[in-house]
C-alpha cells in the first residue's frame, strides 16, 4: 500500500505541473484555435526569471514571483500583439508556425540572458520530507499541490464569474457572434496569452526547485502538456486537468509497477487506445459522440467502414482521425 | 627516445605570470626572462623540412632563431547549445593562450593564428564549419568538437581533407585514423573502472543505477553493465526520461533492493531530479554521478541536495587545484593555468579547459617540432615519436596505436555544499573491470 501511494504522489507531482502547462494550452486554443508551440517557454521563462530574482538579487519570494508571472505575461502580451495580430492571414498553420519561430527566438534571448547552465533555487517550503501513510512527501509537494488546486478553483470563478472570462467563452464557441455583441476575438486573444503565460511562469516556479531549469528545458515540458491536453480533450479546460493527472500517474504507475525503460511508451499506448476510443478525448465536447457513436466497438466499426467503402460516403466526418483514415484509403487505391 | 617538453610547461607559465601582470612586476618580468630564454637555447627553428623521422631526433640547433611562418590553429567548438558548457570555456582557454603567447613573442618564435567556429553543439553543423575552415582558413590542425558526436561526424572531413584533428570528448576511437586524436581518459575506465574500484574497496555488493534515457545515460549504462560484472557487483538499473519531474517512481523500486550506493547514470539538469527524489525518498546512500556531471555548474546546481553519506565522481585534478600535493608532477602547470584562466574570466576552469589547453599545447609543439612545411603526416608521426607531455588535465605519451594516449588519473573527488569539488583519494592503478565484464 505506501508503495503504490509512493508511485501515486509521484505521479501527482508531474500530473499537476502536466495540468498547468495543459490548461495554458486549452486556453490559446479555444479563444483562437492557435496551438501556442511557444507554450514550454513560457514555463522556461517563468523558472529563470523567479530563479534571477530570487537567488541573483535576493529578493523575497513573493515579490520574485509576482516578478516572474508578470514578465512572462508581458512576453506573451508582446508575442500576441506585436507578431500575431500583424499576421494578414488568420489561418491556423501560419500563426501555429509563428509560435514555433518565438519558441526559437526565446530560447536564444534566454540563453543570452540567463546563461548556458541550468539554474535552481531552493525549494519554497525547505525541510525534511514528512510520512503519509508510509509514503514520504516533501514540503515542497505539498506546496506545489495547494497551488495548483488553488489556481484550478481561480480559473474556474474566473470564467464563470467574470466578463472576461465570459467574454473569452463567447469566442470559443462562436467568433462572429461574439464580435457581434461587440467581444473582440484579438483581444481576447490576447488575454488568453496573459493567463496562458502566467500559468506557464507558475508551474516554472514550482518545478524549478525540484529539477533545475535551463533556456532548452522547456520545450519538453510544453509537449507533455501538449499530449495530456489532447488526453483530456483539446478544448476542454477540466479536460487539461485530469489529462495532466492523468498522464502523470499513468507513466509513474508505469515506471512503477511495469518497467521504467518503457513507461513513456506505456503512456503513449494509453494515449493512443483513447484516441482510438475517444477522439475527442477523455473529456472532449460531447456532441461529436453522438454523431459517430461513443466507445470502442463502434467507433473502430467506423473507421473500418471508412476505410471499405473509401470514404466517400462519410461526406466530411468532423472527426480527425476518420479523416485520416479516408485520405491514406485514397492513397492506398 | 623521447624528448620531454619542458618549453610547453613554461608556456603555461608565462601565460600565468602575463596574467597576473600588474600585480608583482618584478616577478612577472623574471618569469617571461626565464621563458624567453629556455625557448632560445632549447628551441631554433628547425628550418629543414624534418619529416621527423626517428633518425632526426637531434634537432639542428645550429641555425639563427627567425621567425617562421604563423602556425594556424582552427577550432570547432560547441560554444552554444546543450554543450555549451563545454565549448565556452574551451574558447576561452584557446583565445587566451593564443593572445598571451603571440603577446610573449609567439610560439617559439612563430606567431600564432587561431580561429574558432560554433557548431552550435549540432553534428551538422560542425561538419559543415569544419568545411569551412578548412576552405577558407587553412588550419594545419582543427581543435574539437567538443561532443563525441560532433568529433565521429568531423571526422572523415578532416582525414580527406589531410588536416590534424584533434577531439576533446572521450569518444572511442576503435582504430585511430592517421590524424585523428582525442583527448580525456577513456570513457569505459573513467565512466566504469574507476567507480567500480572505489566500490570494491569500500566492500559494496549493490548498486542501483538510475538512468537518463537520452544518449548520455544510455552511455553510462552500456559501460556500467560489464564493469558491474568484473567487478562481480550486483548493478539494479532503473531509467526515466530527462524531462521527467519526478522520479519517485524508479527510486522507490531501487530502494526496496537493499542498496550499498547509488550510481545517478545521467548529465546535467537530470542529476537534480534524483537527487530531490532521493532526499523525498530517505535514501541516503553513498552516491556516484557519472564524469558527464563532473562539472562546476552542476555542482553549483546540487550543493543544497547531497545525501550525508557523500556525493562523488571521478574527477581531474583541475577541480581541486588549490588542494593538490606539492610534490604532484603536474601541479605548476595545473595551478599557473587555473589562475591565470580564473584571473582572465573571474570563473573557475574546469576539466573542459584543461582539455582544450593541452590538445593546443600538444598540436603546437607537434606543429613546431614537425619543422616549417612538413605536411600533416609528419607533425602526426612527430606527435606519435616525440611527444610526451605532463599537461594541465593529464599526462600524455602517444603511440601510433594509441591517439589518446593518456590513462585516468584515478582521481575520486566528492561534490561539496559550496557547489565545488573535495579530495577523496586518488587510485594508482585502477582495474580495467569492463574489458573483464566484456568478456
Amino acid at each position: 500500500m505506501s508503495t503504490f501511494l509512493q508511485f501515486l504522489f509521484g505521479g501527482l507531482v508531474s500530473g499537476a505541473i502536466f495540468a498547468l502547462i495543459a490548461l495554458g494550452w486549452v486556453l490559446i486554443y479555444n479563444v483562437s484555435g492557435v496551438l501556442n508551440l511557444a507554450q514550454g517557454e513560457f514555463v522556461m521563462i517563468g523558472a529563470l526569471v523567479f530563479v534571477e530574482m530570487r537567488s541573483g538579487h535576493d529578493l523575497p519570494v513573493a515579490v520574485s514571483i509576482v516578478g516572474a508571472v508578470a514578465i512572462t505575461v508581458a512576453v506573451a502580451v508582446v508575442l500576441d500583439i506585436a507578431i500575431l495580430r500583424r499576421l494578414r492571414n488568420d489561418q491556423m498553420v501560419p500563426m501555429v508556425l509563428v509560435t514555433v519561430g518565438a519558441s526559437v527566438v526565446l530560447r536564444e534571448i534566454a540563453q543570452e540572458i540567463f546563461g548556458k547552465d541550468p539554474l535552481r533555487t531552493k525549494p519554497l517550503l525547505d525541510g525534511d520530507p514528512f510520512s503519509v501513510g508510509g509514503a514520504t512527501v516533501l514540503p515542497h509537494t505539498l506546496l506545489l499541490w495547494a497551488s495548483v488546486v488553488v489556481l484550478v478553483a481561480l480559473l474556474t470563478l474566473f470564467f464563470a464569474r467574470s466578463l472576461v472570462g465570459k467574454a473569452m467563452r463567447a469566442c470559443h464557441e462562436n467568433a462572429l457572434g461574439a464580435q457581434v455583441v461587440g467581444v473582440s476575438p484579438q483581444r481576447m486573444r490576447t488575454a488568453a496569452f496573459a493567463l496562458s503565460a502566467a500559468l506557464g511562469a507558475v508551474a516554472g516556479v514550482l518545478i524549478v526547485p525540484v529539477t533545475s531549469m535551463s533556456w532548452n528545458g522547456g520545450t519538453a515540458l510544453g509537449l507533455k502538456g501538449f499530449v495530456a491536453a489532447t488526453f483530456g480533450g483539446l478544448g476542454s479546460l477540466p479536460g487539461a486537468v485530469v489529462g495532466g493527472i492523468a498522464i502523470g500517474i499513468i507513466e509513474a504507475l508505469a515506471a512503477g509497477y511495469v518497467s521504467s525503460a518503457y513507461k513513456d511508451v506505456f503512456a503513449t499506448l494509453v494515449l493512443l487506445a483513447l484516441l482510438l476510443a475517444r477522439p475527442q478525448g477523455l473529456l472532449g465536447a460531447s456532441q461529436r459522440d453522438e454523431r459517430v457513436g461513443g466507445g470502442l466497438v463502434p467507433r473502430l466499426g467506423a473507421l473500418l467502414r471508412a476505410r471499405t467503402v473509401g470514404g466517400a460516403r462519410d461526406g466530411a466526418p468532423p472527426q480527425r482521425a476518420v479523416k485520416d483514415g479516408t485520405s491514406t484509403q485514397g492513397e492506398n487505391t | 627516445m623521447r624528448k620531454s617538453l619542458p618549453v610547453s610547461a613554461l608556456v603555461v607559465l608565462s601565460v600565468a605570470a602575463l596574467g597576473a601582470c600588474g600585480d608583482d612586476d618584478s616577478g612577472s618580468s623574471a618569469t617571461t626572462k626565464a621563458a624567453a630564454t629556455t625557448v632560445a637555447t632549447s628551441a631554433a627553428p628547425t628550418t629543414a623540412a624534418a619529416t621527423a623521422a626517428a633518425s632526426t631526433t637531434a634537432a639542428a640547433t645550429t641555425v639563427a632563431p627567425k621567425p617562421g611562418p604563423p602556425i594556424k590553429i582552427g577550432a570547432v567548438l560547441s560554444v552554444t547549445g546543450p554543450g555549451s558548457s563545454l565549448g565556452a570555456q574551451q574558447k576561452n582557454t584557446l583565445e587566451m593562450l593564443t593572445e598571451q603567447l603571440n603577446a610573449a613573442g609567439g610560439f617559439k618564435g612563430r606567431k600564432v593564428e587561431l580561429k574558432v567556429a560554433d557548431d552550435q553543439s549540432n553534428p551538422d553543423r560542425a561538419v559543415e564549419q569544419t568545411r569551412a575552415l578548412i576552405q577558407e582558413f587553412k588550419p594545419t590542425a582543427i581543435v574539437g568538437a567538443s561532443l563525441s558526436g560532433s568529433c565521429l561526424a568531423t571526422k572523415p572531413v578532416t582525414q580527406e581533407a589531410g588536416v590534424l584533428q584533434y577531439c576533446l570528448s572521450a569518444a572511442n576511437i576503435p582504430t585511430p585514423a592517421p590524424l585523428y586524436f582525442s583527448a580525456q581518459s577513456p570513457l569505459g575506465a573513467w565512466i566504469g573502472n574507476l567507480p567500480f574500484e572505489y566500490f570494491k574497496e569500500k566492500g559494496f555488493k549493490k548498486i542501483g543505477c538510475l538512468a537518463s534515457d537520452d544518449a548520455s545515460g544510455q552511455l553510462t549504462v552500456g559501460v556500467l553493465k560489464p564493469a558491474a560484472k568484473g567487478a562481480g557487483i550486483e548493478l539494479f538499473t532503473e531509467n526515466f526520461n530527462i524531462a521527467d519531474v519526478d522520479v519517485s517512481a524508479q527510486l522507490t523500486r531501487l530502494r526496496d533492493k537493499g542498496l550499498d550506493a547509488m550510481y545517478v547514470c545521467t548529465s546535467g539538469t537530470g542529476v537534480v531530479t534524483v537527487l530531490q527524489g532521493m532526499k523525498q525518498l530517505g535514501i541516503n546512500l553513498p552516491t556516484w554521478i557519472g564524469s558527464g556531471s563532473a562539472s562546476l555548474p552542476v555542482a553549483a546546481l546540487i550543493k543544497d541536495l547531497l545525501p550525508s553519506k557523500g556525493v562523488l565522481t571521478g574527477g581531474e585534478k583541475i577541480q581541486v587545484y588549490e588542494a593538490l600535493p606539492a610534490d604532484d608532477p603536474q601541479a605548476k602547470q595545473i595551478q599557473a593555468f587555473a589562475t591565470a584562466y580564473q584571473a582572465k574570466f573571474n570563473s573557475r576552469p574546469d576539466l573542459f579547459a584543461a582539455s582544450a589547453a593541452d590538445a593546443f599545447t600538444i598540436l603546437l609543439t607537434a606543429i613546431e617540432g614537425a619543422g616549417e612545411g612538413a605536411n600533416t603526416a609528419a607533425v602526426a608521426k612527430y606527435m606519435e615519436d616525440k611527444v610526451e607531455y605532463t599537461g594541465v588535465q593529464l599526462t600524455y605519451n602517444f603511440t601510433p596505436e594509441d591517439h589518446r594516449g593518456t590513462g585516468l588519473s584515478g582521481i575520486v573527488v566528492e561534490f561539496t555544499d559550496k557547489g565545488a569539488f573535495k579530495f577523496v583519494k586518488q587510485f594508482k592503478t585502477v582495474t580495467d573491470y569492463v574489458a573483464a565484464g566484456s568478456k
